[in-house]
């Protein structure tokens, strides 16, 4: 993992700048931004239908990416991969698109360390249809209780199921194949929400046997604005489509509309172009870096932050205390100190950790916590900057508990 | 903005409990974390506030803006903490407070705001 901070040129900008929120945002190197910027400069155009030579080349960069993404998660087919807004947008999409069809009194299986993007599209269908969401628990190390998952499932016989592949809040990576069999098993539609591991792990919607995946481009070091929603071909060519516009048809008329074929059917309205280029751009750079380096990075560095938030008395971590089956994301509270005021302190020490409840407020309510402190790493992190942080935190606590 | 006296506020602060006879009360929330601040008041016919309590769990500065908010506000009238209450803890916090922590420590006054939704 050498030479890889200095791709990134915030890093070049604020050279002592610990930045522990990636699992809110990734920072982006600069193959992602020049991609980007020489697609505004030189070649920007709006895709599809345009009959002239910068237009055919944008839909040719365009399509290109679907292609990779194809790729990147291992897809059969290239319409099987949507461009959306991000992981928020696709599970809309499926949600909105699946519930449609679903009956009142029908069951969906989420879990408590699913994202709010996952709980509440949910739970505002679940109040248009009368449907009954099911949370699956917790074990006390902050693992899936498969037990009591299989139980809901075989009670509920749910229509549908929501797995996150990688809590946002304790890093934990869930027996996700497993999960996905069991679901399948009981008839249930299985969405992955693949947000947190997307930049930690490869994907292989083949061998997961998924129906949906869903991930963001900016978690994985690609900017804001874009994501992927994979869906199997048949059940995408079942779902309604979600957002209606142009480009999503085949013909209008006075009286009706025929939607277009996939994936044109999901891409209504003029797409992200620029992004979906710096999306193809960042997977690039994480293909090039390569998972394998990537794992071993987030086991060494996740083996030496457990470490070292060991040496802060009072400081409790939430989920598991190892580095097996965990990207290297730790959520933390430290006693008589308001995660707030933790994050306010190490701010001026020049280290950004996001404080709150992370978009996973069931999950903290499960732990009867309002708030906790997160460090999340990515592959620019280093050593260095947990040392920093374990000072800081000793630091903080001296100046609280005088 | 975490200098000793708003430590020493957030260890022991004033007015932190329950009122036995309150006539007027309220809770506010901070988007920004789920805590959750109660206030309680006991204001006479003439709209001055004669004694208050707050309770909750918080940050330091959401504890000691309402531990010398609720002290600043006794004996004044309700209508006059209201009207300058938001610039008022500013002074008592003295120290600028950026965007991300000013819900902290206006939680006090939104509660206080709540309490008395008809005063101007």
């Amino acid at each position: 993992m050498k030479n890889i901070r200095g791709q990134f040129p915030i890093f070049k900008k604020r050279a002592k700048l610990a930045y522990f929120d990636n699992a809110a945002t990734t920072q982006k190197p600069d193959v992602v931004l020049k991609a980007m910027d020489i697609f505004y400069r030189e070649g920007n155009a709006p895709v599809h239908r345009s009959v002239y030579a910068i237009g055919e080349a944008a839909t040719t960069s365009y399509e290109k990416v679907r292609d990779q993404v194809r790729e990147f998660i291992n897809a059969t087919h290239r319409e099987e991969i949507v461009f959306t807004a991000g992981t928020t947008a696709s599970i809309n999409a499926v949600v909105s698109g699946l519930s449609e069809s679903f009956k009142a009194g029908d069951h969906i299986v989420l879990s408590d360390m699913d994202h709010h993007a996952m709980i509440v599209p949910w739970q505002a269908a679940a109040l248009r249809k009368k449907l009954n969401v099911h949370f699956a628990s917790l074990t006390p190390d902050g693992r899936i209780d498969l037990p009591a998952f299989k139980k809901l499932l075989t009670t509920h016989k749910p229509k549908f199921v929501g797995v996150t592949h990688v809590s946002n809040v304790l890093g934990t990576i869930n027996p996700v194949r497993e999960m996905i069999a069991v679901a399948h098993k009981v008839g249930a539609i299985v969405l992955l929400d693949a947000a947190q591991s997307a930049p930690h792990m490869p994907l292989d919607a083949r061998a997961l046997d998924c129906d949906f995946i869903v991930f963001s481009s900016h978690k994985m070091y690609g900017p804001t604005g874009v994501g992927v929603l994979y869906g199997k071909k048949e059940l995408l060519e079942r779902l309604p489509p979600f957002i209606f516009g142009g480009h999503m048809i085949e013909t209008v008329s006075r009286e009706k509309t025929m939607y277009a074929p996939l994936p044109a059917k999901f891409e209504g309205g003029t797409q992200p172009v620029a992004e979906v280029v710096g999306l193809g751009a960042a997977i690039s750079f994480v293909k090039k870096i390569g998972f394998k380096a990537i794992q071993k990075h987030d086991r060494e560095l996740s083996a030496y932050t457990l470490k070292a938030l060991r040496t802060v008395p009072d400081l409790a971590l939430l989920g598991p205390t190892t580095s097996k089956d965990r990207i290297p994301v730790f959520s933390f509270t430290i006693a008589g100190i308001h995660a707030h005021d933790i994050a306010t302190l190490l701010d001026r020490e020049g280290i950004a950790v996001r404080a709150g409840h992370h978009c996973a407020e069931v999950l903290h309510a499960s732990l009867s916590l309002n708030a906790s402190v997160r460090v999340s790493l990515g592959v620019y992190s280093t050593t260095a900057e947990i040392d920093a942080l374990a000072r800081a935190l000793l630091k903080v606590q001296k100046k609280f508990y005088g | 903005m975490y200098r000793e006296e708003i430590l020493e506020q957030y260890r022991h602060p004033m007015n932190f409990g329950a009122l036995k006879k309150p006539n007027h009360e309220a809770v506010a929330a901070n988007p920004l974390c789920g805590d959750r601040m109660s206030l309680q008041l006991r204001v006479n016919a003439k709209g001055i506030i004669k004694d208050v309590a707050f309770e909750g769990s918080g940050c330091a500065l959401s504890i000691a803006s309402a531990s010398l908010f609720t002290e600043w506000m006794k004996e004044k009238r309700v209508k006059h903490v209201r009207k300058v209450g938001e610039a008022q803890i500013q002074k008592l916090i003295k120290a600028p407070i950026g965007p991300a922590r000013l819900h902290c420590v206006l939680l006090p006054f939104t509660a206080l705001q709540r309490a008395f939704p008809q005063t101007g």
